[in-house]
């Protein structure tokens, strides 16, 4: 299993709960705030609450975007939680359109929200992971979501789905050394430390 | 709907009040989020009661021992004050913070820490009253009436940015006597595209299934009395609803 790892900080989100939660299944974790020459992990987290826009700012003012896209190049793995998987792909509509990291092909739309709906998918809900996934264990299992844009991406890319009030929208994606989740495992129990377990596993 | 267990701790004990008066000691805060997040708690809230009236923040060393092993959102309310106290609480492994009285002397507070920390780390804690057919927001633990009328607030804060709401009745508080019906009404008949966490005297499974036509997806409960005092199991109440 993957043991070394970094977590993006750019100064967004609960990145120290994330921090406890890989520490419970034996990693060893670095906040990476900056952009170094020489980067001692062997996987890459990138997570994220709050609007795209300001959050890939923020990440090009620290150089991050180059850091994580040269470490992806070399094949580490990439894993985006949340906000920090729909940074993962090309481009973002949140507030203003704005490039993302470009490491998998697609964009990002607002979920749509009926007036008498609330405008925000929170809580639990059942995460369908497509057949002959690596993650099919998983398959109908409920994990912690909190988000109103969801990702759009090819097919080939998706690990799995999930329903907002009957509305399908993709819950991860990935592509070669690249996963993205858009619940949030670190915070989904016992059952989402097993999936982080899971993918840094499948990976070394 | 979201079940979330609510923990009001003074003094690094767990306390509960009756409308927000006379805190009784109940347990040790760390025994009962364990024993809660095993039972299978959607989310669990940490409340300093005091916090606000004293202008302390222990309640971040506590978080930081829960949070290593404890797996599901973390909110942290109770004199958060300052964006540098939503760093503390966040540093500490809390995952949103909860804001009552701060936001409701100073509206741009709450604008600033959703512009800065993203606003699904803000909840936004309402604390009503009903005084002459009409609903007040209060502050400082219940004990200071701000004149501010809960449907507006509420407006404000959906334009604010702000996740969600912690909404507690007052006069229903630690009564154990059923929710605020007349209020889950009003506030369901409003149509607020904001997600509402409903707290205040639920005391059994019966007062949950009684609200469970205005709980929307996204809504949830909070629970305090009823599972401090042993009266009904969070297991067991996941599996009648």
């Amino acid at each position: 299993m993957i043991k070394n790892v970094g977590i993006i900080d750019y100064g967004c989100g609960n990145i120290h709960s994330l921090k406890c939660a890989l520490e419970k299944i034996g990693c060893k974790v670095t906040f990476i705030n900056h952009n170094k020459e020489d980067v001692k992990v062997d996987a890459l987290f990138l997570p994220g609450v709050g609007a795209f826009d300001i959050a890939m700012k923020k990440i090009k003012s620290k150089n991050l975007d180059v850091l994580v896209q040269s470490e992806s190049k070399k094949g580490k793995l990439i894993f985006g939680i949340c906000l920090g998987m729909q940074l993962l792909v090309s481009e973002g509509v949140e507030n203003s359109i704005q490039s993302g990291l470009n490491l998998i092909n697609g964009d990002t739309y607002r979920l749509k929200f009926k007036n008498n709906e609330k405008n925000i998918n929170i809580g639990w809900k059942n995460t369908e992971f497509i057949e002959e996934n690596f993650l099919k264990e998983f398959n109908d299992e409920k994990f912690y979501y909190v988000h109103s844009y969801a990702v759009k991406t090819k097919d080939e890319n998706i690990h799995s789905y999930s329903k907002f009030n009957n509305q399908k929208f993709i819950s991860s994606i990935t592509k070669n050394n690249i996963v993205g989740f858009q619940f949030h495992p670190e915070k989904s129990g016992e059952l989402g430390l097993n999936l982080i377990e899971f993918v840094l596993k499948a990976h070394s | 709907m979201r079940i979330i267990p609510k923990i009001d701790i003074k003094n690094d004990y767990v306390v509960k009040s009756i409308n927000l008066e006379g805190v009784r000691k109940v347990g040790n805060p760390n025994d009962l989020a364990q024993k809660y997040y095993h039972d299978g708690a959607d989310e669990i809230i940490f409340m300093d009661v005091v916090a606000s009236l004293y202008g302390r923040n222990n309640i971040f060393d506590l978080i930081k021992k829960f949070s290593k092993d404890i797996f599901i959102p973390i909110t942290v309310g109770g004199g958060i004050r300052t964006l540098q106290d939503i760093e503390t609480a966040l540093y500490s492994g809390a995952d949103k913070v909860s804001i009552n009285s701060a936001g409701l002397k100073n509206e741009n507070f709450l604008k600033e820490a959703s512009k800065e920390f993203g606003s699904s780390t803000i909840v936004s804690s309402i604390e009503v009253k009903k005084i002459e057919n009409q609903w007040y927001c209060y502050y400082e633990f219940g004990r200071e009436n701000s004149q501010i009328k809960l449907l507006d607030w509420i407006s404000k804060i959906n334009q604010i940015g702000c996740a969600e709401v912690l909404l507690t009745s007052i006069d229903k508080e630690g009564t154990r006597n059923g929710f605020d019906l007349e209020l889950i009404e009003k506030i369901h008949q409003n149509n607020f595209n904001i997600p509402i966490i409903y707290s205040g005297g639920c005391g059994n499974i019966d007062d949950i299934i009684n609200i469970k036509k205005y709980i929307l997806e996204g809504d949830g409960i909070s629970l305090s009395s009823i599972l401090h005092y042993n009266l009904e199991n969070l297991k067991n109440i996941k599996k009648c609803l």
